[in-house]
């Protein structure tokens, strides 16, 4: 039972990298997903092809090649970002790609008559982006974005290349020293620990920002 | 989409300002910078992480000891032992210390020091009066012998025929810790085991009077020394030269007793 414990408490150390990495992901990718969606659907032409090419780049690359790349290549053009800047860097970009493919499908299932229809009323942009799009773009949103989040935590786990000790790689360094498999079952409850905190949140959220569907 | 052109200005600029700063780091010449050891964190006695989660080990005291003599910083870095090429190419590291071998593939991406150890497997046995005594296989007739299985021992014993012919009965373990108790309580008569694990592990446990370390190696005996890039000549020659000192002053020697509790350092 000791010795359970202390193999919790060590994985629960890995769980914090696991958190970091997740959690600062989530805060740069979301903004800069939106910010690319809306650079995808601009008017401005070599913006938006630019946007397109980021997401094929992003999209059409494994995330472990990524992180290599900014970790192991990078350095070699005399960019050497620190462990956790290298690993934040590639996840950030990737995700952010995949969000910024949800809000442009998201803002594209407005249907063009309700701008028209605001411009009418005398709505500014903004006003009818903040108080007309936003809340239905949300909502469709909210769904792919809990898929991509409930990725992201599971993704977290590639950085075991970079040497980063987190969740994955404490659990599976027990299970190398102490030839004990406990250590999987341990960070299994762990993921599903988190996952279980995020879909609850979600439906919460969905709830909210779902008051209004008939 | 102004922000979005800002956002994307403010990035690059912050990119490349990290960068700037560990470009002035990475020049591995200059006398200020911290020298970053890369090495296996679950390597022991070479290198691993002890109860309070300091980095420990035969390697990590070794490498202390000479930066002490350079006057350098140190800074122990954990890598993945499928990529420390790569870290190493990448200058995510200085060098790497920690019981690598030198091989003919490592050879042509690494610079290698003077070797300062052998790597390889010996025969361990029950301690008796004339323990000390067997120095030829032919002596380990009628023996029972235990190994770890899917280790390179396995091989070399699969391929030793006088060996194979000599001894009563082969038994395999998962664990090199299993086969050390199974020879304490006399179900096996000898283990074969790597030189410096079988020897950490007499020393961790307290057995010396128990159990000898015999002057015979089984299979072939390989060189183990520190890996540097292969342009970092001047960093090379550095810690080489204090590397030198210390192997001749006694430290290295007393570095080893501690780990190993005899000398296990290559004479020059």
């Amino acid at each position: 039972m000791e010795k359970f414990l202390n193999m919790t408490v060590l994985i629960f150390q890995g769980a914090g990298v696991t958190l970091e990495i997740f959690f600062i992901t989530l805060i740069l990718a979301l903004p800069i997903g939106a910010l690319a969606a809306l650079g995808r659907l601009s008017k401005i032409k070599p913006l938006s092809l630019l946007m397109e090419f980021y997401v094929w780049i992003m999209r059409g690359t494994p995330l472990m090649l990524q992180l290599l790349f900014v970790y192991f290549a990078l350095p070699v053009v005399g960019l050497r970002l620190p462990d956790i800047a290298a690993a934040l860097l590639a996840f950030t970009l990737n995700y952010a790609a995949y969000f910024a493919e949800i809000f442009r499908a998201g803002l594209q299932a407005i249907p063009r008559g309700q701008f028209e229809a605001s411009k009418v009323l005398g709505l500014s942009h903004w006003h009818t982006m903040k108080r007309i799009v936003f809340p239905q773009v949300l909502r469709i949103v909210l769904p792919p974005i809990s898929n991509e989040t409930i990725n992201l935590v599971k993704d977290t786990s590639l950085i075991y290349i970079l040497a980063m000790n987190d969740l994955l790689r404490v659990a599976r360094t027990i299970v190398q020293r102490e030839f004990d498999m406990t250590p999987f079952l341990i960070a299994a409850i762990f993921y599903l620990a988190m996952t279980a905190v995020l879909t609850w949140a979600f439906k919460k959220l969905e709830a909210h920002y779902g008051k209004y569907d008939a | 989409m102004k922000i979005l052109y800002l956002l994307m200005i403010a990035m690059m600029i912050l990119t490349t300002g990290c960068g700037d700063q560990n470009q002035k780091g990475g020049d591995s010449n200059s006398n200020a910078k911290k020298l970053i050891v890369g090495f296996d964190e679950n390597f022991p006695p070479f290198g691993f992480k002890d109860q309070n989660g300091e980095f420990v080990g035969f390697d990590i005291d070794l490498a202390k000891a000479t930066m002490k003599e350079m006057g350098r910083e140190v800074e122990f870095k954990p890598i993945d032992w499928d990529t420390k090429e790569d870290d190493l190419s990448a200058g995510r590291i200085d060098m790497i210390w920690n019981g690598l071998e030198i091989t003919d593939d490592r050879e042509k991406s690494m610079l290698f020091s003077k070797p300062y150890m052998y790597s390889g497997f010996i025969v361990f046995v029950c301690h008796s009066e004339n323990s000390k005594d067997i120095k030829n296989k032919d002596q380990l007739a009628g023996f029972t012998v235990g190994i770890q299985s899917g280790s390179t021992v396995e091989m070399y014993v699969e391929h030793d025929v006088a060996l194979k012919s000599n001894v009563k009965e082969i038994k395999f373990y998962k664990e090199n810790n299993e086969i050390f108790k199974e020879m304490l309580e006399g179900k096996v008569d000898a283990l074969i085991a790597d030189e410096t694990y079988g020897n950490y592990y007499i020393i961790q446990n307290h057995l010396e009077d128990k159990i000898d370390a015999l002057n015979l190696t089984i299979g072939a005996k390989g060189k183990i020394a520190i890996g540097f890039r292969k342009q970092d000549i001047k960093l090379f020659t550095e810690v080489q030269t204090a590397f030198d000192k210390i192997l001749k002053d006694g430290t290295a020697e007393k570095i080893s007793d501690k780990w190993f509790g005899k000398n296990l350092l290559i004479k020059n």
